[in-house]
């Protein structure tokens, strides 16, 4: 299983896409900067604006919150906002989705980036930080499913090629309706109908 | 028949279990390397020494910001853990009240038996929004150090405490007999006599300093750069293994092993001094 | 007022005595008590190891304590610098005067009580450190900053054990690479080089193979004059080879008692109890 398609020098392997997970930016709840622009994104994670007061907010230092090297969330954000690994300024680099929002949950200033779901839920469950929408639509697996939200990756269930006909019952299964409920509640959005 | 008595019997089982065990270190060891090799060959030792930077996605392999940082993180939790580590054994053993000694052994055990995510958890929640006030964003080197020198600190102490309570009953009663105080009997008598044990303790926790993942990868920011300062976010070895061999594939994948391997033999040849030291203690 | 000699550093005393060589034998020394013993009982944890202990030891002899195994000889020994302190549950009563002075009266400097009464234990127990640093140290720790000062009184004390020669050229090595003997002379050098008056030797010689015994046993005859000794020790022979007198403890009523207390020479030839001559016949023990 991973979080994202296969690569193409991936060739020896086959991937099924199960569902899509939304890739939101998430700041601390006190801060009140309403939304950001494309542009203004770029500059905070560029080390272009290092401050709130620049982007609307109130003043108080950007904290630029990173994923590790490698990860999928990573390559979708630098693709979509057209950035390249060295063009990051980043102030703290975490691994997974729970420690991003713990590191942001700490920290008043920081911004950072992770999945959709897993920010809702956490937020939901009363952890101090709060999704920014992008382009004018909000991050919410609402969105996401119904594929407005344009910041989104792919989960892909990878199989060997010589186990295709062997595991082709539990492919079906796993992309059959009957997961949907499964999927959802990982705060996923199924991909097939 | 050559395990026809029960003792012998034994050591042949005892035998069995000392292969394993060090068959399977040489195997992890093997496997570190046989991992790392596409990477030294591809890249080459000059790359990860003198890249100027890592990025392995963009063919930039420099290793050395991480190994410093991780240097200079163990020193610092050492300098910090191995004095404070070493006083909680001598309070504890020669001037603790009697009702405190018990709790005191529990707590430092409950201590050092710590998770380290638990550690790295309070670090993160608690630690760091303290150094931020004086310097954000608060995740930084010297966060890492205070966290990991709680961590090993008990390691300290406990090696100290069997160090001390090592050093020959004899070698206090010569020392009340010549008339020195319980003070100066410390200073000049026991903690030299306790000396190679201590240092063995403190090279062990200098060990697991720099082996210490979780906790470090939650405090320190992890940005791969030289250390200009102990607010500076660092990214050790460790967490970079952690962080990017999830999804590293190829080359990348590769590299991993390379700070995988650098981190092995670093790890290793401490333990080794430390052996020596306690080793040399026993002997003369 | 009086002030006690161990409440007092720059106490003069501790010169050593100057009364001259002494053979064995009833008629050598002054029959003057240095340490007076009177009513002793000692107990660990409420166990009596010692009871109504009462002797005098003379100054400038040697004494020997004899008796078997766990009779209260050595018991007795550390009571007198009082080393017993050490041993939690170790209760004293009775009364011992050090050169006048009582060592339980509570102005006593109990690190210049042991300085002036040094001990020698049954294993030697040099500390872990070179030859140079076991007799630097304690020096260093009782005051004496001149450097030049130390390294003399190292060098004199090690001639005065006989060992000057041996160690002269690894003083920086360290004490545990000596042979047993060696290291027992070094533990005798460390307590001679803080000046004491008196000796407690614990069986000096018994962890010592015959050659090292017969080598420490030679040297504490020479200590004979210059220092009050007592000396514990079950190697009856040795105690008549060394000792002016000699105390005879034995265990009675599970608690160790003194049985016997005279010179050296009449307590072997004419014992006036019967369990001391069957002792030192060596029908009893």
């Amino acid at each position: 299983m991973i979080s994202r398609s296969l690569s193409e020098d991936e060739n020896d392997l086959i991937g099924f896409e199960l569902a899509r997970d939304g890739v939101g930016l998430i700041l601390h709840l006190q801060n009140e900067v309403p939304a950001l622009s494309r542009r203004q994104i770029v500059d905070i994670f560029t080390g272009k604006v290092t401050d709130w007061e620049d982007v609307g907010g109130r003043p108080g230092r950007i904290t630029v919150v990173n994923k590790a090297e490698g990860r999928s969330t990573l390559e979708l954000f630098l693709a979509y906002f057209d950035l390249g690994v060295r063009d990051i300024a980043a102030h703290v680099v975490i691994g997974d989705n729970q420690q991003g929002i713990k590191t942001v949950a700490a920290n008043p200033g920081a911004i950072g980036y992770v999945s959709i779901g897993t920010a809702e839920f956490e937020s939901g469950a009363g952890t101090p930080i709060r999704l920014l929408g992008l382009e004018g639509v909000e991050a919410t697996v609402e969105n996401v499913k119904d594929g407005t939200y344009p910041l989104a990756r792919p989960l892909t269930l990878v199989i060997r090629p010589a186990e295709k006909v062997r595991l082709r019952g539990f492919i079906e299964f796993a992309r059959s309706p009957e997961m949907h409920d499964t999927i959802l509640e990982q705060f996923f959005v199924p991909s097939h109908p | 028949m050559f395990l026809r008595t029960p003792d012998s019997r034994f050591a042949f089982g005892l035998g069995i279990g000392a292969v394993c065990v060090s068959s399977i270190l040489l195997l992890i060891f093997l496997f570190v390397t046989g991992e790392a090799l596409p990477a030294l060959k591809n890249v080459g030792l000059r790359g990860f020494l003198f890249d100027d930077a890592w990025y392995p996605t963009d063919e930039s392999f420099g290793l050395v910001p991480m190994l410093v940082s991780s240097f200079v993180l163990s020193v610092g939790a050492i300098l910090l853990a191995g004095p404070v580590g070493v006083a909680a054994a001598v309070y504890r053993l020669y001037y603790a009240p009697s009702w405190i000694r018990k709790p005191y052994r529990w707590l430092v055990l409950l201590l050092a038996g710590m998770p380290s995510v638990v550690l790295g958890l309070w670090g993160l929640v608690v630690l760091v929004p303290l150094i931020a006030r004086i310097e954000p964003p608060g995740t930084s080197l010297i966060a890492g150090i205070l966290v990991v020198s709680l961590m090993v600190a008990p390691t300290v102490t406990i090696m100290s405490e069997s160090a001390l309570e090592g050093v020959a009953r004899s070698s206090w009663s010569g020392a009340a007999a010549l008339g020195l105080s319980r003070e100066s009997t410390l200073w000049n008598v026991v903690l030299p006599a306790a000396r190679g044990g201590i240092a063995a303790g403190i090279l062990l926790a200098a060990a697991r300093a720099i082996g210490e993942t979780m906790a470090v990868l939650m405090v320190t920011g992890n940005i791969v750069q030289m250390p200009d300062g102990p607010f500076s976010a660092v990214r050790v070895l460790t967490s970079n293994i952690a962080l990017e061999m999830a999804y590293a594939t190829g080359d990348h994948r590769a590299a991993l092993f390379v700070s995988g391997l650098a981190l092995t033999i670093l790890v290793l040849l401490l333990s080794l001094t430390a052996a020596r030291i306690a080793g040399l203690k026993n002997n003369v | 007022m009086k002030t006690g000699p161990y409440t007092d550093k720059n106490d003069a005393s501790g010169s050593g005595y100057t009364l001259g060589p002494v053979v064995s034998g009833p008629e050598c020394c002054t029959p003057e008590a240095v340490i007076a013993v009177r009513g002793l009982d000692v107990a660990y944890d409420g166990v009596a190891a010692l009871k109504d202990v009462s002797l005098d030891i003379y100054k400038g002899c040697v004494t020997a304590l004899i008796g078997p195994s766990g009779c209260g000889k050595s018991t007795f020994l550390s009571s007198l610098n009082r080393l017993t302190d050490m041993s939690g549950g170790c209760r004293v009563s009775g009364s011992i005067t050090v050169d006048g002075w009582n060592i339980h009266a509570p102005e006593v400097n109990l690190q210049e009580l042991r300085r002036k009464v040094g001990m020698i234990f049954q294993r030697p127990n040099p500390f872990p450190f070179s030859v140079r640093r076991n007799l630097d140290m304690p020096l260093r720790e009782h005051g004496i900053s001149n450097r030049y000062e130390r390294e003399e009184r190292i060098e004199t004390a090690l001639i005065d054990v006989g060992l000057w020669d041996e160690v002269r050229d690894r003083l920086d090595a360290s004490a545990l690479s000596l042979s047993g003997g060696q290291q027992q002379r070094l533990c005798i050098a460390r307590a001679l080089i803080l000046k004491p008056s008196i000796l407690l030797m614990d069986e000096p010689c018994s962890a010592l193979d015959p050659l090292s015994s017969a080598t420490v046993e030679s040297m504490v005859g020479s200590l004979r004059g210059r220092y009050t000794v007592v000396v514990a020790t079950h190697n009856l022979a040795q105690a008549r080879r060394i000792a002016n007198y000699a105390a005879f403890f034995w265990v009675k009523d599970r608690a160790g008692a003194l049985i016997e207390y005279d010179t050296c020479g009449r307590l072997f030839e004419t014992p006036k109890h019967k369990l001391t001559a069957a002792y030192v016949t060596g029908i009893a023990g």
